[in-house]
């Protein structure tokens, strides 16, 4: 290896990819999550919820439970909390947006 | 023996491991909360007075060959000495130096460019970005130190700055409209053209801490880092735009903020304690990374005091504070912030505000409305504290010195930072109330309970105790 940015991708590296396509997925879907489940913690994989509900902890433990059913690495997995209200749009002082 | 200046961050490792102040972890770390759970408990333990050493962490779960190295500033004797300055007299050794300037040398190459990736190479999941917390939802660059470059005057602004990790070449940046670099970005945003950025990771350590200064608009802080190390920092352009950047770091990002895409940012452990809420922020394209052939990568915990970002932060502050107090009033001693930038507790002479009408809500006043707009609360106390930074001294003087129906001063509704969780935020500034406990010495007749003296052993025998420690052999530093 020439340096330490090349090489094929490790385990934890896909499995890093995958967990950034989840955040993409939650990104455009945020605004219907804040209807749907505002304030709540969600687990996603594969681009679904595979949990959610009240408690972070149970949340986690059902989305390590799934992992270790279908045998992918947890590393993939999305644990995030639904905003309570809408996503804040940062205003710049000075410009349109 | 590595001597200060600390040119680069592995010079300042080296300086750590001479002092006896790194530890090398060989273990393997998860980037999912591992490094920063190790990270905050060594803060915790420093914040206590007890050993804290650097890490230096050699086995990265999932990136072999990646080293990340955290808490080097995590004390404020280690932050001294990446200053060249004495602990114990920290504030006025440095304060000096923040007027004098020493412009950086530019300089045709360095060791940050021993790698070079352009364009469709650019992967920034090959970096080790650990996890602050669970609930982050995607990996934060917390000590990335941004190099923004105004486009009218050439003037460069250099401040640590949080990044999320959105793809494999794209960034997110809250560019807070109530700090410098947002004069620089509105001007490339009006204009309808890109910004070019740079992001430094593990620079020297004198540029990490001096970025965290305030300056008035127009200072680079990179001729304040030459004036503290009393050599001109080497920089070298940047593969994409005309930023300079530190010669000797470790790895360099570049890219562009596009005038008016978005993307989703957060929740971000924030200096205040709490998550950020989701928002919509700059969107950054990554174009280029040059870096070392093995470089070390900076992990800054953050998230709820303490933690080495507070640590920086608060010291930058309470001397960029200082220094403003100390022209204006007689009798100013100490400075030093706590939790995040504050309380904030300021060492007067005793007889200064004993005599001076109102001295402690005027000294705190200046703190709040020219240093540090953010400032909510200051006590003022007098030298019966020895030492600021215990905080047991300071509940001792509110305990001994201040009563709550005549010594606090209230000033409702001022500008507060957009993060305080302790106010709603909805993308715009927030409000807070600003408060100041006066813990000096009343003026005659109020002061007879303390002319008696402090109760403590002789003063001679204190310094003798401390000058002959290690005589008595009782197995721990002083």
């Amino acid at each position: 290896m020439e340096n330490l940015m090349e090489g094929p991708d490790t385990i934890i590296q896909k499995a890093r990819r995958k967990q950034l396509e989840n955040r993409a997925w939650f990104d455009s879907h945020a605004r219907e999550l804040i209807k749907e489940h505002p304030g709540k913690p969600v687990a996603i994989h594969n681009g679904q919820i595979i949990a959610v509900g009240d408690n972070e902890n149970k949340v986690l433990a059902a989305a390590r439970e799934k992992a270790k059913q279908e045998k992918w690495i947890e590393e993939e997995l999305l644990f995030i909390m639904v905003p309570t209200k809408e996503i804040v749009h940062v205003r710049y002082p000075g410009g349109e947006d | 023996m590595i001597e200060f200046p600390y040119l680069s961050m592995r010079e300042w490792i080296e300086y750590l491991e001479e002092k006896k102040q790194l530890s090398h972890v060989k273990a393997e770390v998860d980037l999912r909360g591992e490094v920063s759970a190790l990270a905050r408990r060594l803060n915790v333990l420093g914040a206590a007075g007890k050993n804290a050493p650097a890490l230096l962490l050699e086995n990265v779960k999932g990136y072999p060959g990646w080293r990340i190295c955290t808490n080097t500033f995590a004390t404020h004797e280690r932050i001294s000495w990446a200053l060249g300055a004495d602990p114990e007299n920290f504030l006025a050794d440095v304060t000096p130096r923040l007027d004098q300037r020493v412009p950086p040398m530019e300089v045709s190459t360095g060791p940050c460019k021993d790698v070079i990736i352009k364009e469709k190479d650019v992967d920034l999941l090959k970096l080790p970005i650990p996890f602050v917390g669970l609930s982050e939802g995607t990996p934060s660059l917390t000590a990335a130190m941004s190099n923004k470059r105004d486009i009218e005057t050439g003037w460069e602004n250099i401040a640590i700055r949080r990044l999320g990790l959105k793809g494999k070449n794209v960034l997110s940046e809250f560019i807070n409209p109530g700090q410098q670099d947002f004069q620089i970005w509105a001007k490339y945003r009006d204009r309808n053209i890109p910004m070019p950025v740079a992001y430094v990771i593990a620079p020297d350590p004198a540029s990490y801490i001096i970025s965290q200064t305030k300056q008035p608009l127009g200072v680079c802080e990179y001729d304040l880092v030459g004036a503290f190390t009393g050599s001109p920092l080497e920089v070298v352009k940047c593969e994409t735009s005309e930023i300079r950047v530190p010669a000797n770091a470790e790895i360099i990002i570049e890219g562009e903020i596009p005038p008016h895409e978005r993307e989703m940012d957060g929740p971000f452990p924030e200096h205040v304690g709490y998550y950020s809420p989701i928002a919509d922020v700059a969107r950054v394209h990554v174009k280029c990374i040059t870096m070392r052939k093995d470089p070390i990568f900076y992990f800054l915990d953050m998230g709820m005091p303490p933690t080495e970002g507070h640590n920086i932060g608060n010291t930058m502050l309470a001397m960029s504070t200082y220094r403003e107090l100390v022209k204006e009033f007689p009798g100013i001693l100490d400075c030093y912030a706590h939790s995040w930038v504050g309380p904030m507790v300021i060492r007067v002479k005793k007889d200064i505000a004993k005599n001076w009408a109102n001295f402690a809500v005027q000294v705190a006043a200046l703190a709040k409305f020219k240093c540090i707009f953010y400032l909510k609360v200051v006590i003022v106390v007098d030298e019966d504290v020895e030492n600021i930074r215990d905080y047991f001294q300071v509940w001792n003087a509110i305990m001994s010195k201040f009563q709550a129906s005549k010594d606090v001063t209230i000033i409702p509704r001022t500008v507060a930072t957009v993060l305080d969780a302790s106010e709603p935020w909805a993308g715009q500034w927030g409000w807070q109330d600003f408060m100041v406990l006066d813990c000096t010495e009343p003026p005659a007749p109020y002061d007879e309970g303390f002319k008696r003296g402090v109760a403590q052993p002789p003063m001679e025998f204190i310094e003798k105790v401390k000058r002959d420690w290690n005589s008595y052999e009782i197995g721990i530093s002083y």
